[in-house]
């Protein structure tokens, strides 16, 4: 049951929307439009519309398909590891042992780091000549030869997949790791009782229970993720010859870098579409909305 | 509709509002004139030297006050074109050269001809300062003056002397020899290698530069045809990228910048490291003395140097400035041979002032390299790359990554260079048929 | 449940917690004995895993000669005020949505999850743009609006997923008892949902608190910068000072630490009510 008001909604949602249409939707169609515009910067005495040049530009572009392919390992393996590793991390964590409060601030801590502190650190600690992981390695005996994490265009991609799934792994744990405690005791007594063992009653208790928390997390996630670039910028710049540049960060440099915003937008605009497309099917597939969630 | 409701929200909405605009006005206190002035390579040995300037200056303009206002290197260039476009800029910004190519034809700089042309201290600038960074780099290319240097950087040799006397090597004073030292200094096993090899980030200004040795400082011929295409050019290209692909530099420097390869340098991986004066200054703070020492590129096969040399910033003016005369006046101060001097000490830069040039502080150790190349009469700028719209893309997304397509043996060194001069041949040719007065840029002594 | 777990479950459990610990800790313990070494000692191919020269240059830098305090207090002031809009705006936005039937329902959280999909860094510029002719460049009003903004989308989201996990019963109980609606929203319901409410709070105190982007282009003044402006600063174009910047970065790191140890049962607790619901 739910009240039927006229007005108090819309009063109580007002602030909220009055800043979001304000300060976002103004900007977002200023970015729609420069889409369609040949908007460089570099040229400001030649702006003007110029249909769909932009998006041909981009579509066209050589490396297009290397970016493509690049922005699908980056987003399916960061989001995977975070995953697995978050789930991995919530279930040990499901339970209480001595200190958890103080473990718990400590695991937490690499969500509360700017990510060009990162992305710098990780940059030093893959470096071949200075890094300790080489170095590390080598010393233990486990490599005999450096490992060229961000100069060997068949690593470098990894490299940052590895960066950046460590900085997302606290937040998956504690979205996952909240489900989990509201799991009702009763539940799981349940199960034991059934006799259902460790494996079986994961499937069918736990993950039966935060299905919901996942799907939402992980159509969060996948999508921050797609549009993240910072840690690429910092790390590789997308290099070396483009073999770590995924969309966003090839947008993120067509602005900033070129200041070519109407090949940005058209990237951005592309990539809403792309994102728009799974959200949808995502939605669908998992009959989220049946499920009383939206 | 509840009263507690309403005064919530009128709460909530009112706090952002106050507080949004708490700190909005510019304090506009009496006939007082504030300029703001932006310093975009920001340190606290910089904003101590500003600040105390500053001081002094407003001691001396009581009616003018100067704000300073700081933006990191690494966002700074997007800052200033972000504040451009929204004619907000501060009223003086210290800008890099290069991004004058942006900025002038975007309308975001005032020019400063007229107020340059008529100061006193003009004549007291440096010959290089005069003749090539004021006329050749701005005058001819853009038809007005719109940056005072703030201090010269040219780039140089920073080469390991104890390792050289370890393989019984001379300085190298030819390219020949360079790259036999090269080859020499390298030992992996000792984890040490010859060159400090930028293979990202602008890496492909330094291959240009030992391109210009045998192109004579040109980058175009008189039709607009890149000299990329020339086939010395080619030859030169293979030569220097060999540093990389014979393994003279650390595999991993095909990801190096700017930072890398100055860390290269100073943690003693590498022997040899092309670059500007400031460099000096860490290099002084993170090595031991009498292990390393500064000499001039070797010149070309004519005895000619090509290599660059410019303004490391340059102070300007704003077009959306407000109060502009007061803004030459800091610019002015900031400039006089007092000032820049003292300036050039903290930044280890090379003074603008001829009469500083002379300052025995100066003239010793490591920047004596720097000085004695500024002062040599077979040095010959190289010519610029233009001004069309595409350098933007070409520097920021296709040299480099072309570059390291050949670099890890996925294309050839005759396609990488066909696809760079053919791009830079294509936006210089469709510039110069929109500007029919435009003249191709040209390697010139500025002597004369 | 059963008290006692399996043996061989109690060390997996053990091994992963400990494995974890280490992988999260490993950079930061790297950031951490960086800044307590000097500078000759820092980039060197022989590597130090431990500082053999231990220094407090960096930290005696940072605080004196390069204003890092009030980088920190500016971050501090920053955060807390996003936070508190944020978690304001999505208390209201939140209650609204779980708890009216309202024509336009499903179009605002549509319309909510739509924001998400925005990349950031292609709105920055026309925001900026936009914040300079409203006079709202270089304040800290300015900022705080510009991360307000930004975590409004999610904090409603997750405070509406929290609204929801409250019966009605409750709150029909209270209006029976006399209180109109705000007052059981403020005196029964808020209360319950405490810990939902830190956790929104949290959420939007660590976006203000870790971005870059936005702080350097809206602010100018040294006076109004922010922690992660603040180590940017130690990037120059061809050094990084990596000890000062570690120092920083490790400095920065404290009052989220101590508010993760103060909070983070809330968080969890507070997510674990509203988690369920998404």
């Amino acid at each position: 049951m739910k009240y039927v008001r006229k007005n108090e909604p819309y009063i109580l949602l007002f602030p909220s929307f009055f800043l979001l249409f304000i300060f976002l939707a103004y900007p977002l169609l200023s970015s729609i439009m420069y889409a369609f515009q040949s908007f460089k910067l570099t040229a400001p005495n030649a702006i003007g519309f110029n249909g769909i040049e932009n998006f041909k530009a981009v579509l066209t572009d050589n490396n297009f398909p290397l970016i493509m392919k690049n922005t699908l390992i980056w987003v399916v393996l960061t989001v995977g590891a975070q995953f697995i590793l978050g789930l991995i991390l919530a279930l040990s964590l499901s339970r209480p042992f001595p200190l958890r409060n103080v473990y718990q601030a400590f695991v937490f801590l690499p969500w509360a780091v700017s990510s060009f502190v990162i992305g710098l650190t990780f940059r030093w600690l893959f470096n071949t000549e200075y890094g300790p992981v080489n170095d590390i390695l080598l010393k233990l005996g486990i490599i005999h030869e450096k490992i060229y994490f961000l100069s060997d265009p068949k690593m470098a991609l990894y490299s940052v997949i590895i960066a950046m799934a460590w900085t997302g792994i606290p937040f998956f744990a504690i979205m996952l790791l909240a489900a989990m405690q509201s799991i009702p005791h009763e539940i799981y007594e349940a199960a034991e009782i059934d006799g259902a063992g460790i494996i079986s009653r994961f499937w069918h208790v736990t993950f039966s229970y935060i299905k919901q928390t996942i799907l939402i997390t992980l159509l969060l996630r996948t999508i921050w993720v797609f549009s993240s670039a910072e840690l690429i910028y910092i790390m590789t710049t997308g290099g070396p010859a483009n073999s770590s540049n995924t969309l966003a960060s090839y947008m993120f440099m067509k602005a900033f870098a070129s200041l070519d915003y109407g090949q940005a937008a058209a990237i951005g605009l592309f990539f809403m579409v792309l994102l728009l497309l799974f959200a949808f099917i995502f939605l669908r597939l998992t009959k989220f909305e049946k499920a009383g969630n939206l | 509709m509840n009263k507690r409701m309403f005064g919530l929200l009128a709460i909530s909405t009112a706090l952002l509002v106050t507080s949004a605009c708490s700190n909005g006005g510019s304090g506009g206190s009496g006939k007082k004139i504030e300029i703001s002035f932006t310093d975009v390579a920001p340190s606290p040995e910089r904003k101590k030297f500003f600040n105390e300037i500053i001081a002094e200056f407003e001691k001396e303009n009581t009616n003018i006050k100067v704000k300073l206002e700081t933006v990191p290197w690494d966002q700074a260039f997007a800052k200033l074109t972000a504040q451009g476009q929204s004619k907000t800029m501060p009223d003086v910004v210290n800008v890099y050269p290069s991004w004058l190519t942006t900025f002038v034809p975007a309308g975001y700089l005032e020019p400063i001809t007229e107020q340059y042309d008529a100061w006193d201290k003009k004549d007291n600038l440096a010959a290089f300062v005069k003749n090539v960074t004021i006329e050749k780099q701005q005058r001819e290319p853009f038809n007005d003056v719109y940056i005072i240097p703030d201090g010269l950087m040219g780039e140089a040799l920073f080469i390991r002397t104890d390792w050289m006397k370890e393989a019984n090597l001379e300085l190298p004073k030819t390219w020949d020899e360079l790259f036999n030292a090269t080859e020499k200094l390298t030992d992996p096993a000792k984890n040490r290698y010859g060159f400090s090899y930028r293979g990202a980030r602008s890496g492909f200004d330094q291959i240009f530069a030992y391109i210009f040795s045998v192109t004579k400082g040109e980058s175009y011929e008189p039709d607009g045809t890149s000299v990329l295409l020339r086939p010395e050019a080619l030859t030169a290209f293979k030569r220097y990228t060999d540093i990389y692909k014979k393994g003279w530099a650390p595999k991993d420097s095909i990801n190096w910048g700017y930072q890398e390869m100055v860390q290269g340098f100073t943690s003693g991986v590498s022997g040899m490291l092309s670059q500007t004066t400031e460099v000096v200054a860490t290099a002084q703070a993170s090595m031991k003395d009498g292990t390393w020492t500064v000499i001039p590129t070797p010149p070309a096969a004519d005895g000619n140097s090509y290599g660059g040399a410019g303004a490391s910033w340059g102070y300007s003016i704003s077009k959306n400035s407000k109060n502009k005369e007061a803004a030459w006046k800091f610019i002015e101060f900031i400039s006089k041979p007092e000032s820049n001097n003292k300036y050039s000490k903290v930044m280890t830069l090379i003074p603008i002032m001829q009469d500083s040039l002379k300052d025995p502080e100066l003239g010793q150790g490591p920047m004596k390299g720097f000085i004695d190349m500024l002062n040599d009469p077979k040095r010959i700028p190289g010519a610029d790359m233009g001004k069309f719209p595409e350098l933007g893309e070409f520097r920021e997304s296709i040299m480099d990554a072309e570059v390291q397509k050949y670099l890890l043996g996925t294309q050839s060194a005759e396609d990488t260079m066909k696809h760079l001069g053919d791009f830079l041949t294509k936006g210089m040719q469709k510039f110069m048929k929109e500007n029919p007065d435009y003249k191709v840029p040209h390697a010139a002594n500025y002597k004369g | 449940m059963n008290k006692k777990q399996r043996a061989p479950i109690v060390i997996v459990r053990f091994v992963v917690l400990l494995g974890y610990l280490l992988m999260v800790l490993a950079p930061f313990y790297w950031l951490f004995i960086t800044s307590l070494k000097p500078k000759l000692d820092i980039l060197t191919t022989n590597i130090q895993y431990w500082p053999k020269h231990i220094t407090f240059d960096n930290y005696i830098y940072l605080f004196e000669t390069s204003n890092f305090h009030i980088f920190f207090k500016n971050s501090i002031i920053l955060s807390l005020a996003t936070g508190l809009f944020g978690t304001c705006l999505a208390v209201l936005g939140g209650y609204a949505m779980a708890r009216f039937k309202f024509r336009g329902h499903k179009l605002v959280i549509y319309g909510l999850l739509l924001t998400q999909l925005i990349p950031g860094v292609l709105v920055l510029v026309p925001t900026i743009i936009m914040y300079s002719k409203l006079g709202l460049t270089n304040t800290m009003g300015g900022l705080i609006l510009f991360y307000t903004v930004g975590t409004i989308p999610f904090s409603l989201i997750l405070m509406r997923s929290f609204f929801d996990r409250i019966p009605m019963d409750l709150e029909e109980a209270a209006l029976i008892d006399g209180c109109n609606k705000m007052q059981s929203l403020f005196k029964i319901i808020l209360p319950l949902m405490l810990p939902g409410v830190i956790a929104t709070f949290i959420f939007a105190f660590v976006g203000a608190w870790n971005d870059l982007l936005g702080a350097v282009m809206i602010i100018s003044s040294d006076s109004l910068k922010t922690i992660p402006v603040g180590l940017n600063m130690f990037i120059h174009n061809y050094d990084i000072d990596w000890g000062v910047m570690t120092a920083g970065g490790i400095a920065a790191t404290v009052p989220s630490l101590i508010m993760f140890a103060f909070m983070q049962r809330f968080v969890v607790n507070g997510l674990t009510d509203g988690a369920v619901k998404g």
